[in-house]
């Protein structure tokens, strides 16, 4: 039979099916959340802003008030340490790039970054701090792979990470004229007469403050906006690394274009020093609001739910658009674009605990890594054991589609259903077998040139204690119970009674009675199949 | 002997884009018919190629003998001293580093369409990304939620992914599938990176099945992972197959991924795998700055890959149903910017395969004395229209058809490129067999008169056409009405340039068509 016969045979006109989006039961509502206040609430609030709670937090959470958490889940860490063996003099001259002088330990440097990344997610307290600034990651993307030295990477990191939560107009002003940006998107390479460079101009405007278009489809800017934001930050470059490989500040050298920019429906007055025009550039750009709309709807889609199938060039829903994201835009500006103001508002109001709402994100690779960290560990991960587990997500990041620090593109990760795919699923069924049985490593690149404190290559075994964690619960002699109370933990949607059914069967096959008195070998042995069937249930993926 | 020494090639300087004149050809249904007259091309496959970051197609068919070009592009034009001449093509030549790409042209088997794009080019790589792999229009009321290879597939297999075809209908080479090939609710491509660590993959532990979740925003994304786990279930093992089964005849070097990954394909096609339509992505082409190394490392890995890949294809004897396309978000700005190039509108694009018609280029040269005020190049040929050249010929799909799977400005037939190998005589073609139409011209080579016998089981209206070998209608040679049997006419061909012609013939839905060589 002809192929096409299907056409005609099926539907030969073949309209686009109505956008897969929800009809909303309920009008969503950024009003105070008033409903129950019980452990899956908690879960939920808790699952979007560290990935997964430990047993122990849970346990803190639950004698929590909605805003007593919401307070905690505001609180910044503690500034975290320096990556292990983080040196700006193990070079000769710091002020020279990295690869000028030590090729052979950009690498190196990389992984140990990306370990010291998974290192401060997995053991974090109950803060945003660490989920947001995987948010700004992706939202600033820069990738190591083009910048070639590790030290761009760790200074942007830290910008991205001290300012998480704090106001997002600075975070754009420290990240614009930030080493990593300029040298990524050109800026240091845009310079007045002929050498305009686009491409942060155009990506500022894109994908950092305004968007494309509002919710409509209606152009936001113009190639000639572009060209004029792109002339107004002419001359931005670096003065080098300053001492001990430690951060100098930007700065104006040569080549600012000095005459007069009309960008959107404002002018810049033409300035030698290009500073003065970076702050009305930006005064003109967050006066828009669709520049508050454009970045609550990108938090609204990585904290609440993606409402897209594919990505996000897909409008958001006009009930959600007109009952969510323009509110809380609003409040953005009046709140003068403070971070944790809206992260608060989000978290605590009606829409975002209704009922599929919850369990409606598809865990990212950094989410899954973490998640299962992070929802098994019964103490913070440390000394070699942790260090073996980090280095086992830094590898299997990359067969999961996101190494940290190397995202494809200046829009960052092909996010949302695209993180699941037929290679990467059964690679993620693959790391939660490992982690559970336990699988070797050597600590890649760690090399005793870079890090004289270290084995060289020290290799030993990724591993979660699963007896440990399961002990935690008071249902631990009891099967039945005991699977129930760990799915519940672990599964964000709620598990079926098939699936808890096979679970038991995992966990002591038909003889319950054998568990109590069973060897701490045997129940181990026991615990990790029915975990590694557990993390391999669809329901796993979403969070 | 190879093909293009059949054909006098005609001059470039002919060959004006066929939707900037306004020109139309006579109807393009006719190269589903030429296709379908390949002997033994039951299952054909495309293998899409994308071009991430949006490739610079002037410094890839570099338009070497205009000015402008090196006006434009004072440090990174490439000078005409280096870049490698193309057969017939006095106007373009190749980046110096893809002699691979060279000699399949030269050898007939990859054709140039230059000047692709679409009006209101969108220059943001996320959203122009989009608009290609969803062949969506380019406002946001006529954005589709679905690929536009996606669309084809989920008509081909409307019970996907509740029932799933025997073989994959789609691969992507990568840890992902990309937008072209979703579907309502799923992909339906699935990605791989090795057949093998596939299949150990998928089953190497439990397999665990749930029930389908409930249609609400949870239940969705439920549904959407666990018709990702029953992919990789159900087809590990044919996969695996496929690839013990076939084999490569090429070595594909371990520093050349996109070379790797085509390898992949050509393994699995000669292992009889029944997927159509593969995906493979080469990344890094927005080169603002320091263009000239990175873009020349980028086409020696394009250009290196395409070559062995059809090599191989060839060595595996399934080269005849395999035809490959190469895609970008957009092209970039026609002046440099110092080092690098901002993003720009339309650019040029290879198909190959041993059933294209080859060694020419297709829309024209890149018109640099027509910059928009952006300094951006107008498109000649609407992205849309080159789909719909490969893609309906290849997949024997109608222009209904074709409207489905482009709804949104679908190309209309006359603006077809004829872009695969039509049959040398119309009397010994297939396609002319089955529907009994046929037409031949004598002399060939012709200067002045030409006698052109068209015969037809069936009388209705006659229309007979000359076309310039790039596409572009050149005269109507005749159109009436003809009775049953044959009719022979006599045409004055004494003002028309030197140069190889197609002369179609249509009556009654049947079509022939035939080549003719004027000289003078």
């Amino acid at each position: 039979m002809d192929r096409y016969q299907f056409f005609l045979r099926r539907n030969p006109d073949m309209p686009e099916k109505e956008p897969e989006r929800s009809v909303a039961a309920v009008t969503p509502s950024l009003a105070r959340y008033s409903g129950p206040w019980n452990r899956r609430t908690i879960a939920h609030l808790l699952r979007r802003a560290v990935v997964a709670p430990t047993y122990a937090e849970m346990q803190t959470a639950s004698t929590k008030s909605m805003d007593e958490l919401i307070d905690m889940l505001l609180t910044p860490n503690a500034a975290s340490s320096a990556p292990h063996g983080w040196c700006g003099d193990c070079v000769s001259n710091p002020n020279v790039p990295w690869y000028d002088q030590r090729f052979d330990l950009i690498d190196a440097f990389n992984i140990e970054l990306r370990r010291w990344w998974y290192q401060q997610m997995v053991n974090t307290n109950l803060s945003l701090q660490e989920r947001m600034t995987i948010f700004w990651h992706n939202h600033f993307a820069t990738n190591a792979f083009v910048l070639y030295d590790p030290r761009l990477i760790y200074f942007q990191n830290q910008i991205l990470r001290q300012r998480a939560l704090g106001s997002f107009r600075d975070l754009v002003r420290a990240v614009t004229t930030d080493k990593a940006m300029l040298m990524f998107l050109d800026g240091k390479y845009s310079k007045n007469n002929g050498y305009v460079n686009e491409n942060y101009a155009r990506e500022l405007q894109e994908l950092f403050t305004i968007g494309i278009s509002d919710n409509n489809g209606t152009p936001n800017y113009t190639q000639a906006d572009i060209r004029e934001v792109a002339r107004t930050l002419t001359g931005w470059d670096w003065l080098g690394y300053g001492p001990s490989g430690g951060d100098a500040a930007s700065n104006l050298l040569t080549g600012h274009d000095p005459t007069t920019k009309k960008v959107y429906d404002g002018t810049i007055a033409g300035n030698t020093d290009g500073s003065p025009e970076l702050e009305q550039l930006l005064d003109i750009i967050f006066n828009r609001e669709e520049t508050a709309r454009y970045v609550i709807r990108k938090l609204y889609r990585f904290l609440v739910h993606t409402d897209v199938t594919l990505t996000p060039i897909y409008p958001i829903a006009p009930e959600i658009e007109e009952n969510i994201i323009a509110p809380l835009a609003a409040e953005f500006r009046a709140a003068n674009w403070n971070i944790s103001v809206v992260l608060r508002r989000l978290l605590t109001c009606e829409h975002f605990y209704e009922d599929d709402i919850i369990a409606s994100t598809l865990k990212s690779p950094t989410d899954l890594l973490v998640s299962t960290v992070r929802g098994m560990r019964t103490a913070p991960m440390a000394g070699n054991a942790g260090d073996y587990v980090f280095e086992i997500m830094q590898n299997r990041a990359v067969t999961l589609g996101q190494k940290l620090f190397f995202p494809p593109g200046v829009q960052g990760w092909k996010h949302y259903r695209n993180w699941i795919s037929t290679s990467t699923l059964p690679q993620r069924h693959l790391y939660t077998d490992q982690l559970v049985n336990g699988v070797p490593v050597t600590l890649t690149l760690r090399s005793a040139a870079l890090f004289p404190d270290a084995v060289q290559y020290a290799s030993g075994t990724a591993i979660i204690d699963t007896l440990a964690f399961a002990k935690q619960f008071p249902s631990f002699s009891d099967p039945e119970a005991l699977v129930a109370d760990i799915a519940e933990h672990m599964l964000a949607y709620a598990p079926s009674r098939k699936l808890l059914d096979r679970l038991l069967y995992e966990l002591v096959a038909d003889r319950a009675y054998e568990w109590k008195d069973a060897p701490d070998e045997a129940k181990t042995i026991r615990l990790r199949a029915m975990l590694r069937y557990l993390m391999r249930s669809t329901n796993y993926q979403l969070m | 002997m190879k093909r293009r020494t059949f054909l006098t090639r005609s001059s470039s300087l002919l060959a004006a884009p066929i939707l900037l004149n306004g020109m139309r050809l006579s109807a393009w249904a006719a190269p589903t018919e030429w296709l379908a007259s390949l002997a033994g091309a039951s299952d054909r496959v495309l293998v899409i190629i994308q071009m991430e970051g949006g490739n610079d197609g002037l410094n890839m068919v570099i338009p070497a003998e205009d000015d402008q070009y090196y006006k434009l592009r004072p440090t990174l034009g490439i000078a005409k001293s280096v870049a490698l001449p193309l057969a017939g093509q006095p106007l373009l030549r190749l980046h110096p580093k893809m002699g691979g790409v060279r000699s399949l042209f030269d050898d007939g088997r990859l054709a140039i369409v230059e000047n692709i794009g679409y009006d209101g080019m969108n220059l943001s790589h996320f959203t122009g990304t989009e608009i290609w792999n969803t062949a969506s229009g380019n406002r946001q009321d006529q954005f589709l939620q679905t690929g536009w290879i996606g669309r084809y597939l989920q008509h081909e297999y409307p019970d996907f992914p509740a029932v799933l075809p025997a073989d994959p209908p789609a691969i992507e080479i990568s840890l992902a599938t990309s937008t072209v090939f979703t579907v309502q609710g799923a992909s339906i491509g699935m990605s791989l990176t090795d057949p093998q660590q596939f299949y150990g993959l998928v089953n190497g532990g439990a397999i665990v099945r749930d029930d389908l979740a409930p249609d609400n925003r949870s239940g969705r994304e439920w549904n959407f992972v666990d018709s990702i786990n029953n992919q990789s279930q159900v087809y590990s093992e044919v996969v695996r197959a496929a690839a013990q089964k076939g084999s490569n005849r090429v070595s594909y070097p371990d520093d050349n991924l996109l070379a790797q990954s085509l390898g992949i394909i050509a393994r699995l096609v000669a292992g009889g795998l029944g997927t159509r339509i593969y995906k493979v992505t080469l990344g890094g082409f927005d080169t603002h700055s320091t263009q000239a190394p990175q873009h020349e490392k980028l086409l020696t890995t394009l250009s290196d890959a395409i070559k062995l890949f059809q090599d191989d294809l060839i060595a595996l004897g399934v080269d005849q149903r395999v035809v490959g396309m190469t895609y970008s978000e957009f092209g970039r700005r026609a002046g440099e910017n110092g080092s690098g190039t901002d993003h720009g509108t339309s650019a040029p694009h290879f198909v190959f395969g041993s059933s294209i018609d080859g060694g020419r280029v297709f829309g024209g040269i890149p018109n640099l004395g027509a910059l928009d005020a952006n300094g951006n190049l107008p498109a000649a040929v609407d992205f849309r229209c080159y789909y719909s050249s490969i893609f309906a010929p290849l997949f024997n799909l109608d222009a209904k058809a074709m409207a489905t799977v482009l709804p949104i400005h679908p190309c209309d037939l006359p603006d077809y490129l004829p872009l695969f190998r039509i049959p040398q005589s119309g009397a010994d073609s297939p396609a002319a067999a089955a529907t009994g139409v046929s037409v031949t011209v004598q002399p060939n080579p012709v200067s002045g008169d030409a006698r052109i016998t068209l015969r037809s089981p069936r009388r209705g209206t006659a229309t007979i056409m000359l076309t310039s070998a790039g596409g572009e209608r050149v005269r109507r040679l005749y159109s009436g009405e003809m009775e049953m049997g044959s009719m022979m006419l006599r045409c004055d061909l004494s003002g028309v340039p030197a140069g190889s012609y197609i002369v179609t013939a249509e009556i009654a839905g049947g079509m022939a068509t035939t080549k003719v060589t004027v000289v003078r």
